[in-house]
């Protein structure tokens, strides 16, 4: 037998309106005599305020459909699943009983002119042995879209790790534009891409806010049209190092120092440098987790020997990092600038509100046309979750526009929703 | 017809005129422990629901009470001095009696723990159900315990909370468990073969020697010595939680709603006091107390489960810092901290650690504004608070001064020193502040009585408000107030004739402080035997 509620308080008005209702719905009698209510004071029962009635009258209504026909529904069917035990059972499996080092979690990630895509997120920490973190990452949207990643990360020591990651990811959605600020926009095709990539890292906290990455992997590039680009494999080894005088993340005043260097090695003798930086300079206004930031970004994409760089593999901007505003691939050429102003403010525990402008494009060799009348301008505004970092979950509106000397005309609008850092 | 009824009650309520105190002693005892024979043998088991109380309270319940035009009066079980009655939820203790440090330290435990008792005479006998903090349930040559480790991340808060908060509201006048910190060797807990338990997933697992270990590896050690807090088992039989608002269906005593019961509103300050944010229904209970089994009883009701007071943490530091200042979801925080770009001020926003109470994370006297306190989420009584209810349990809350408040941190048994300091400071700032904000509008006097022919009062808002500027009338004229190092006394002449109950001799004493919003009002019979105070209203 199920465990009877306590009763719910009504007011005279509704019920009133109850009492008719009851003609239909018969209500449970109640077996015991209840006791009259006291009187405390010795003054007798005021009563409700008369004035109360006219607006109980008017909302009885709304009150009525809110109460049994929203309210009261929702309630048993959550109260149901939980006494079942629905939703402690899905957690254990979804958390392999562990309830804390392992675990599964739904992904998804919706994005305008993009295919959407949805998919599970894995992680295990202390994976057979303590320190080793293995994560696992697979989203598709049918045959046009195929997502996965498996990383697996070994701390070394509490300052240094060594990663094995290893992706694919097939898609029919990629934008081509061509290369150059100029790229108009009418100029834009899809193309259809196949690229595996294995690589192995080693990470080192060196100290004084100093981080060194490196990583040295293989990837092989294949597209299902020739007419866009030769398919290459092509080796590659990469260097990062960051300087960062903030004691943690995302919050703090401070500066952040990024540069990095990566050799790539193609098929068919190409080979190229790919190498550039960033400086952040961040103000957390008050100390209260309100941070303003402007950040530099340069990047530069050199030929070392014969052959040109596949654009697959050029500068970019658009996309998940810089200028959001704009899709992922939207600008590309050998060298690409930005600057963005961004505010970052916390609205609740597990989520934060930001708002960008930056400006930038690409341009050719080393910067090579670089004029302020060729930067285009994205903004953007959005949510993002704080829960788990590694599986942010994001709303994002953004807009992008024509370069300056073509007069900003709006050029792109972009919505996300969804997991950007899970693919 | 209906018309007629209508504008009947309309006229009733529009013109109800002011009614006298009648000449009767108040009523001190609500008579809700008449034994009732439930169907079956003992009331239903409530089952609270995890999920949908938290989210119930944030999201559909504001909603229903906003369409519902039900604004929060006063409460219902008040009487006619401005008290609570004594009942199966609540008992007068400190708000009519003088207690001493001693006794409220010793809350409600009235008996001993002998924690040198022969190896294995703790017997083991369930695992912890679920919660923040592992523990297990034993048998003692004295009675059943349920015992808590701390959590490693802050030593020794948990267990001292428990049982100093328990204390604090036991003295406040509620029903509380016996809730004690105690230090145990290993030797002294048997195990009993094949238990288990259900975990915060409600699946079943095995409690054996390892998981024993696992609870006993987290808790605080002194010595080879465990540090846990033990809880005894509530008198007569658990039939789950008591809802903050509504009533029992079944419980032909419980009769008044208990989002306006003054307890249960009132609560909200002593809950501000502690940092006591997980006040929800999960951590009260009922039990059914008969005297033969199958026979009739009656439910007492009790709040349970300290642990989260005094700075308990979330895994997330940035919920952790907002706890006791907002709800874990507020929609309309959150909107207001979106549309303006972050720029309303938040009390969080400077909360830290404090490096002499570090164990007690985010509590402390600042950010502390104890309007603005709030639970983990919207405690339907809390929300109907009137400054009344507030009042009176900011005046039993007044009652408590230092030496109380460092006998009850005493009970929480701290280590360092410094913790023990610390908390005591910080009780003592917070109770300032909270009788600073919660004095000052409603007249602070109490323990009104009649002295020869004279009404004197104490006035609990001395050393905490400004000075007062007694003024006093008597039925309207303008009479001199005596001032006492503890409160006023005004001399009242006497009047009347006929019956003790004439009109004639009824006098109205307003007695103001220059401070409060509003006079105190004494309702009083001027009797042939004397002066008798029958109503007071703040």
């Amino acid at each position: 037998m199920p465990p009877r509620f306590p009763e719910r308080r009504l007011n005279a008005v509704q019920c009133i309106l109850l009492a008719a209702l009851a003609f239909l719905v018969p209500f449970p009698a109640h077996a015991d005599e209840r006791r009259a209510v006291p009187d405390y004071d010795g003054r007798g029962d005021g009563g409700a305020s008369a004035a109360l009635w006219i607006p109980r009258v008017l909302v009885a209504p709304l009150y009525l459909v809110w109460e049994y026909l929203v309210r009261v529904p929702i309630g048993a069917a959550v109260r149901g699943v939980e006494k079942n035990g629905a939703v402690s059972r899905a957690l254990h499996v979804a958390t392999f009983g562990s309830a804390k080092s392992a675990g599964i979690a739904p992904t998804f990630l919706f994005d305008t002119d993009m295919l959407p895509a949805v998919g599970a997120y894995f992680w295990w920490d202390d994976a057979l042995v303590d320190g080793n973190h293995v994560r696992i990452r697979a989203a598709t949207w049918g045959a046009p879209l195929v997502l996965a990643s498996l990383s697996d990360r070994y701390d070394l020591d509490e300052r240094s790790s060594v990663s094995l990651v290893a992706s694919f990811a097939r898609r029919r959605d990629n934008v081509f534009y061509g290369l150059g600020p100029d790229a108009p926009d009418g100029a834009r095709r899809r193309y259809r891409s196949r690229i595996a990539d294995a690589s192995a890292g080693f990470e080192r906290e060196l100290g004084l806010g100093i981080h060194l990455a490196t990583r040295v992997g293989v990837r092989d590039v294949a597209f299902d049209e020739r007419v866009v680009a030769s398919d290459y494999t092509l080796g590659y080894q990469r260097v990062a190092l960051a300087f960062d005088t903030r004691a943690s993340g995302l919050r703090g005043s401070g500066l952040r120092l990024e540069t990095t260097g990566e050799g790539s090695f193609a098929s068919e003798r190409r080979s190229w440098v790919t190498y550039g930086g960033s400086a952040h300079a961040f103000w957390d206004i008050g100390g209260s987790a309100r941070v303003l930031s402007l950040a530099g970004t340069l990047t530069f994409v050199d030929p070392i020997a014969d052959g040109a760089v596949p654009f697959t593999e050029l500068a970019t901007l658009g996309g998940y990092e810089r200028m959001r505003g704009f899709l992922p691939g939207r600008m590309v050429d050998r060298s690409a600038a930005s600057l963005t102003l961004a505010y970052r403010w916390p609205v609740w525990s597990f989520l934060d509100a930001g708002i960008e402008a930056a400006a930038g494009n690409v341009f050719g060799p080393r910067l090579r046309g670089l004029d302020a009348g060729k930067l285009r301008f994205s903004g953007a505004v959005g949510l993002r979750t704080l829960a788990i970092p590694e599986a942010e979950l994001e709303l994002l509106v953004g807009f992008g526009t024509a370069t300056f000397a073509d007069g900003m005309g709006l050029e792109s609008v972009r919505c996300i929703l969804g997991a950007t850092h899970a693919f | 017809m209906r018309s007629s009824v209508l504008a009947l009650l309309l006229v009733a309520g529009c013109s109800a005129p002011p009614v006298r105190f009648p000449l009767r002693e108040p009523l001190w005892i609500d008579p809700d422990t008449a034994p009732w024979r439930p169907a079956g043998g003992v009331p239903e088991e409530y089952v609270s629901p995890f999920v949908w109380d938290g989210v119930d309270a944030m999201a559909f319940r504001p909603v229903a009470r906003l369409l519902a035009v039900d604004p929060a009066g006063e409460s219902i079980n008040v009487n006619a001095l401005d008290e609570v009655p004594d009942s199966s939820w609540f008992t007068n203790r400190l708000s009519r009696h003088a207690l001493g440090p001693e006794e409220v330290a010793r809350g409600a435990c009235d008996d001993t723990l002998d924690v040198e008792a022969a190896d294995g005479a703790w017997v083991i006998d369930e695992g912890k159900a679920n919660g923040a903090n592992p523990g297990f349930r034993v048998k003692t040559p004295t009675g059943v315990y349920l015992m808590k480790a701390d959590e490693k991340e802050q030593p020794e808060r948990a267990t001292g909370a428990t049982a100093i908060a328990t204390r604090i509201y036991h003295a406040a006048g509620y029903w509380t468990g016996c809730d004690r910190v105690v230090h145990v060797r290993r030797g002294l807990l048997g195990l009993k073969p094949g238990l288990t338990y259900k975990d915060n997933s409600g699946v079943s697992q095995p409690f054996g020697e390892k998981e024993l270990a696992a609870v006993l590896d987290g808790a605080s050690r002194r010595g080879d010595r465990y540090r846990l807090v033990a809880s005894r088992w509530l008198e007569g039989k658990p039939i789950g939680p008591f809802r903050y608002e509504g009533t029992r269906s079944d419980d032909p005593n419980d009769v008044v709603a208990h989002e306006d019961r003054r307890e249960l509103r009132g609560q909200r300050v002593l809950a501000a006091w502690l940092g006591h944010f997980d006040s929800r229904e999960q951590n009260s209970m009922n039990t059914w107390l008969a005297e033969k089994k199958d026979g009739p009883g009656h439910i007492r009701h009790w709040i349970i489960d300290f642990n989260d007071c005094f700075g308990s943490e979330w895994s997330w530091q940035d919920v952790s810092k907002r706890l006791n200042h907002a709800y874990y979801f507020d929609g309309g925080q959150v909107a207001a901290d979106l549309l303006s770009l972050g720029a309303v001020p938040r009390p969080w926003d400077g909360n830290h650690r404090r490096s002499d109470g570090y164990i007690f994370g985010f509590y402390g006297s600042e950010p502390f504004v104890p309007d603005a306190w709030k639970p983990g989420y919207q405690n339907p009584a809390f929300l109907r608070a009137s400054e009344r209810d507030e009042a009176w349990m900011a005046r039993i809350i007044a009652r408590l001064g230092p030496d109380h408040v460092r006998a009850l941190v005493d009970v929480g048994d701290f280590t360092s020193p410094q913790h023990r300091d610390f908390l005591v400071k910080v009780l003592l700032d917070r109770q300032r502040k909270i009788l600073a904000r919660w004095l000052r509008d409603v007249s602070p006097l109490a323990d009104l009585a009649v002295h020869d022919d004279s009404l004197c009062g104490v006035d609990l808002g001395r050393g905490v408000l400004g000075p007062a500027r007694w003024t006093a009338t008597v039925n309207g004229a303008s009479v001199p107030v005596v001032a006492r190092e503890n409160g006023p006394c005004v001399p009242i002449a006497r009047a009347g004739s006929g019956p003790d109950d004439d009109p004639s001799r009824y006098v109205v004493v307003a007695l103001g402080n220059g401070i409060a919003r509003a006079p105190l009002r004494a309702h009083l019979y001027a009797t042939r035997g004397g002066l008798r105070l029958v109503g007071i209203e703040r």
